[in-house]
């Protein structure tokens, strides 16, 4: 279990996380969602022991971070940082080194020439790659942070089936980081959502669907108390997200009411905090 | 990791070791001067060591692996030797393979080897701090050889007569502070910018760099010095048990060790040369001086464990016929033993031996008789050597002791005794009374004419003729010198601070002179007359009061 308790982390005056409390069981996918500068990659990188200088606590199967949950936790960073230089066998005999438990990996029928250099793979090809070294070392807990967008189609198929299918076979848990659910909302459990370093939203993704209603009101007296997550206004017609829904919603505001997709959802969420702004 | 990185270390390297090797060839092959091209070898050497120490996360900084590797399962520590290892293994191997040259092949060097060395293994250490810091090496070397040279230069600025090894050793070893904050400021480097980084790296560098200036400024303020010796030709060489100087007008000559002259002759200065040994100051060797030419030879290297005495802060030993005589303990053994010194260079040595052994032996203070006899002091007794090591107790420290040629002139409660030395020690003079020796003789000087106080009147007491003439001065002398060659009389008087100076010739005064000293008498202070001076002195300061010619 990961378990994340007010973590604070600061650059300078700007905090990057403020105060934030999470978990993850095993066995759990879960999208961590946010807009660009939420603190999506620097809790990713707390998590993964890349990021040192917090307050607050962040344990891994009960221990804190440090070299022995680093062997347990697989990070696949959004910069798919790697020694461009070395070839793919001299990675992996790098990777290797540092995991006495390293078994390489293919990823589906995917099988890559070991012998080009990693400067030469295309950023959907490195991703591949980055998640066979992953794999290969039989952690409990994946970090994806941002890469998805980077795939095909074809291997981003590759990629989710791979990951899908370590989560039941060997309650492999995974936190992907992104923006958006496409394509993956079939993996996910889970979703967090974090605005300006703090948690805006933790629920199941079932609970989630079944809780957030997008309703169209024109001229209707809209309760002052309603859970608007955000809220559009155009030719006299109001548009609101409305989150967790109330029992008794319809039926005090009158208007037309609807379930959204999982991306829906997190556009409205996103494109709530820009309004804000 | 320490397999990639010996590659990567190999790959980098290899432009500048290939230049090494093409220096060190032609340097070897060359009928040019050598010692340019030596100079560019070392330069290279450097260049060799400062770039491994900081190149070693440089890959990770051009590749954008850092991120990648501070994920990996293995501790801040695990990773900064996973990485310094390979890199130390590589300059020390260098380093091996230079000593290695320079011992088989003669490679000339410009500077000391071990010196070198030292500069070497700092410039990789300094280098390797500074490889988060500065991105760039040319601004890395530059300040690596700014800071290292640099305070290695300021020791030796603020203490010149450090040799320029302790410098540089003192200097980079004090520097050590650097890859040790390093150390401790990595425990928490991570993916944040090298700004925070050099947030808790860089002020406690200045720190560093800041206590050490101060140190060493301060040390500087505190230099003692003990022994003061005024040449003939009025240099002042003084010393204090890890240094020495000679000055001459304004140059400072710095020394190596403790050196005090023993006695000078003909403008030479026989030297006692002591250095720092395990538990203190240990007598390394003897040698002879020429202040002005600068030209110094050993006449003798002392083994380990052996000593020469005190003597006084004048003289040390015993000058006949150009064969300089003195005596060396050995505290471990219960040993003693005569040295002579010759003037063609070679020197010989007589074993004391039997029971004698009184560990406050201080002076061997003449030499005479033949064959030759050797008088000693100890804290309590006069004993006197013969020339075969046999030892002979004979009588307790005097009163007072004046020596001359085969004259021995002793006084005690009863009077004063005239002896000639000869296989006895025949009684040759004798005055009952209250008869006192006058103080001492300038640079501890013998002459034929001794002066004695008799009641409330003064006299010199001609050790030739055995008789006594009247001096006619108000009061006892601090110190005097009877120089026969002219017939003159120099006296010298102290009154609190103020010092008078007096020659006096066939009973009259012809020159007097008066100084005020501003080294006052209220802490240490130590008045010493020689041929052509005076020097007042303490523990930091001096004052030299030169006789006219």
């Amino acid at each position: 279990m990961i378990k994340v308790s007010d973590l604070t982390v600061s650059f300078g005056k700007i905090k990057a996380l403020d105060k934030i409390s999470f978990s993850a069981d095993r066995g759990e996918c879960i999208l961590l969602a946010g807009a660009n500068g939420s603190g999506k990659t620097t809790l990713l990188r707390s998590i993964a022991g890349v990021l040192f200088s917090h307050r607050g606590g962040i344990e891994v199967n009960d221990k804190n971070v440090g070299p022995e949950t680093r062997a347990k936790t697989a990070y696949i960073p959004s910069s798919l940082s790697l020694y461009n230089t070395m070839n793919l066998e001299e990675a992996a005999a790098l990777h290797a080194s540092f995991y006495p438990r390293f078994s390489y990996r293919e990823i589906g029928d995917f099988a890559f020439d070991m012998n080009r250099g990693v400067g030469t793979l295309s950023r959907g090809e490195k991703t591949l790659f980055f998640l066979s070294l992953a794999l290969s070392t039989s952690p409990d807990f994946l970090l994806i942070d941002d890469v998805l967008h980077f795939l095909d189609p074809h291997l981003r198929e590759i990629f989710l089936g791979t990951i899908l299918r370590l989560i039941e076979e060997e309650q492999l848990s995974v936190i992907i980081a992104a923006q958006s659910a496409v394509d993956i909302e079939g993996v996910l459990e889970r979703v967090v959502v974090l605005d300006k370093g703090k948690v805006a939203l933790d629920d199941s993704v079932e609970s989630l669907k079944q809780s957030f209603v997008r309703l169209y009101a024109e001229g209707e007296k809209i309760p002052d108390n309603l859970p608007v997550v955000f809220q559009r206004e155009w030719e006299g017609m109001k548009e609101l997200y409305i989150y967790p829904l109330p029992p008794d919603v319809k039926s005090v505001t009158g208007g037309r009411m609807e379930y959204l997709t999982l991306s829906e959802i997190l556009r409205a969420f996103i494109g709530g905090e820009y309004d804000s702004l | 990791m320490i397999l990639f990185e010996l590659k990567r270390i190999f790959k980098e390297g290899i432009i500048i070791i290939l230049i090494l090797a093409a220096l060190a060839i032609y340097t070897l092959t060359t009928d040019k001067d050598p010692y340019i091209v030596s100079i560019v070898f070392m330069l290279f050497l450097l260049i060799y060591a400062s770039f491994t120490g900081w190149s070693v996360f440089d890959r990770e900084r051009q590749e954008g692996a850092e991120e990648y590797l501070f994920s990996m399962p293995v501790s801040r520590t695990r990773l900064f030797f996973l990485k310094f290892t390979p890199r130390l293994f590589a300059v020390l191997l260098v380093l091996g393979c230079f000593h290695l040259v320079h011992h088989y092949f003669n490679f000339p060097l410009y500077y000391p080897p071990l010196d070198f060395s030292i500069f070497y293994i700092s410039f990789f250490l300094i280098s390797l701090s500074f490889s988060i810091s500065i991105k760039s090496f040319v601004g890395a070397f530059f300040l690596n050889a700014f800071i290292s040279v640099g305070l290695s230069f300021f020791i030796k600025m603020l203490d010149s007569e450090i040799s320029e090894f302790s410098a540089v050793l003192t200097a980079n070893l004090a520097l050590l502070a650097f890859p040790i904050i390093f150390f401790i400021v990595f425990q928490t480097l991570d993916i944040k910018p090298i700004k925070r980084f050099n947030l808790k790296f860089v002020p406690p560098l200045a720190v560093i760099v800041g206590l050490l200036v101060g140190f060493f400024w301060i040390k500087n303020l505190n230099q003692e010095w003990r022994h003061y010796y005024l040449t003939r030709t009025g240099d002042i060489m003084r010393s204090y048990c890890t240094r020495s100087q000679l000055i001459r007008g304004d140059r400072v000559i710095p020394f190596n060790g403790c050196v005090t002259p023993l006695l000078e002759e003909n403008n030479s200065l026989y030297l006692h040369v002591r250095e720092k040994g395990e538990k203190e100051c240990q007598t390394r060797r003897l040698e002879r001086f020429d202040p002005g030419n600068g030209n110094r030879r050993t006449l003798l290297e002392v083994e380990e464990g052996w000593s020469l005495g005190h003597g006084s802060g004048e003289r040390n030993g015993a000058l006949v016929d150009g064969t300089y005589y003195n005596i060396l303990r050995n505290l471990d053994l219960k040993r003693y033993k005569i040295i002579m010194l010759n003037k063609d260079g070679s020197s010989g040595e007589i074993p004391i031996y039997g029971n004698f052994y009184d560990e406050t032996v201080d002076d061997l203070f003449h030499v005479a008789g033949k064959p030759r006899q050797f008088f000693i002091t100890t804290r309590s007794l006069v004993y006197r050597v013969f020339e075969n090591g046999e030892a002979e107790e004979l009588f307790p420290i005097p009163m007072g002791m004046i020596t001359w040629k085969d004259r021995l002139l002793v006084f005690d409660e009863k009077g004063m005794t005239l002896f000639e030395i000869s296989d006895r020690l025949e009684p040759v003079f004798h005055k009952l009374g209250n008869v006192k020796k006058v103080r001492r003789r300038f640079g501890g000087l013998e002459s034929s004419k001794a002066m004695v106080q008799v009641d409330r009147k003064f006299y010199l007491f001609d050790m030739e003729a055995q008789q006594l003439e009247a001096v006619d001065i108000p009061y006892r002398p601090y110190y005097y010198y009877y120089d026969a060659d002219g017939d003159f009389l120099h006296l010298l008087w102290v009154r609190g601070d103020e010092l008078t100076y007096g020659r006096m010739e066939q009973g009259t005064f012809k020159k007097k002179r008066k100084w005020n000293t501003t080294i006052g008498g209220e802490g240490w202070r130590a008045i010493r007359p020689f041929p052509s001076g005076v020097v007042v002195f303490n523990t930091k300061e001096y004052e030299r009061y030169l006789f006219d010619r």
